[in-house]
């Protein structure tokens, strides 16, 4: 398994992460060499930290969503010739380990697309509120994309070249999580689900979606089903 | 005294806007339309009051105070979609300009554009 991580690449987009990017980089790189955050216009030293930490940068002049920034990483990867791509959030919540399990359960199945399960592993320290949030928005994602998933808007995702050449991100901001599941099933991709563990800390808290946001995620998505663009 | 000011000042303003953009048919007659229920409404305001009773909605200013809040949200969904049509424009130059210069972290530990 170390060495299919060591042929995979691993997607970080980063917005003002500077604080704890290094770190993360350094704990994903022990495992997979190929790692590339995509700095999505940051203020602070996220580009010098991530470069510092030996990850390849891309950096987006203005800030466009994380949707916008997950789509540039995998256009990157795929034309570096990547046969595997996984997606990994910068604010220290993912374990780099979860990494080998996904990578495990693509090549005992032959997935297409792997998602990282908070629900068939472990969310530590994960507040009512939150708890409360993900569920709403789980009822929701099941509905709206009709797959049976057991979690949604977790940021740890495996992708083949096949899948991901074909999957295309339009949500810029946070409505691509659901977006990514309507495609799957639009396109009819094997998915598999792992276990895999989140850890919520203070700064993850502070830094991850709130309350508000889902009024935003829930107008990019009817935006984009009354459009037709995907 | 009201009534001229009112009427110059909507027709001076339809005006403007009509010479400082190019506007679609459909625009057009939406603005001709909004600024012309305004001028009748202007001049004949017991209008007002006798097309709310035709619409049940009480009196002839509840009826305008509905009638500018659609136009409001039908502003408001125009300006949205712009914007997201400029945001797809924005997103393609920007992630063409990072793909182009990629950083990478070199071997000796300095960093720079690749």
């Amino acid at each position: 398994m170390r060495e299919f991580l060591k042929s995979a690449w691993v997607i970080i987009p980063a917005y003002q992460e500077a604080k704890i990017l290094r770190h993360v980089v350094e704990g994903v790189l022990r495992l997979a060499p190929r790692v590339v955050v995509v700095d999505d216009g940051s203020a602070d030293e996220t580009a010098q930290e991530a470069l510092a930490a030996g990850a390849t940068v891309l950096r987006h002049v203005v800030n466009l969503g994380q949707g916008a920034a997950l789509q540039t990483g995998i256009d990157y990867a795929l034309s570096q010739g990547a046969d595997f791509l996984f997606t990994f959030d910068a604010d220290g919540q993912h374990s780099a380990e979860s990494l080998a399990v996904m990578a495990d359960v693509q090549q005992r199945t032959g997935a297409d697309v792997v998602l990282g399960s908070r629900t068939l592993g472990n969310a530590d320290g994960i507040p009512k509120a939150r708890q409360l949030l993900l569920k709403a928005a789980l009822t929701f994602t099941r509905r709206h994309a009709q797959l049976r998933v057991t979690d949604t808007h977790n940021g740890l995702r495996m992708f083949t070249r096949k899948a991901a050449l074909r999957i295309r991100i339009s949500q810029a901001r946070m409505a691509h999580a659901s977006e990514i599941l309507l495609q799957i099933r639009q396109l009819g991709l094997h998915f598999e689900e792992a276990p895999v563990t989140v850890h919520y800390t203070d700064y993850s808290l502070a830094k991850g979606q709130k309350m508000e946001d889902a009024f935003r995620v829930l107008t990019d998505i009817l935006y984009t089903s009354w459009t037709g663009d995907v | 005294m009201i009534v001229p000011i009112l009427l110059i000042g909507l027709a001076l303003i339809l005006a403007y806007v009509g010479s400082h953009r190019n506007l679609s048919k459909s625009k057009l007659l939406f603005l001709v339309t909004f600024f012309g229920i305004g001028a009748v409404m202007i001049l004949w305001p017991e209008l007002a009051n006798r097309f709310a009773g035709i619409l049940h909605v009480g009196r002839g200013a509840d009826l305008l105070l509905y009638f500018t809040v659609l136009c409001g949200v039908l502003v408001a969904a125009n300006f949205y979609f712009r914007f997201k049509q400029n945001e797809q424009v924005l997103i393609t130059i920007v992630r063409q300009l990072a793909l182009l210069t990629p950083m990478r972290p070199p071997e000796d530990g300095s960093c720079e554009n690749s």
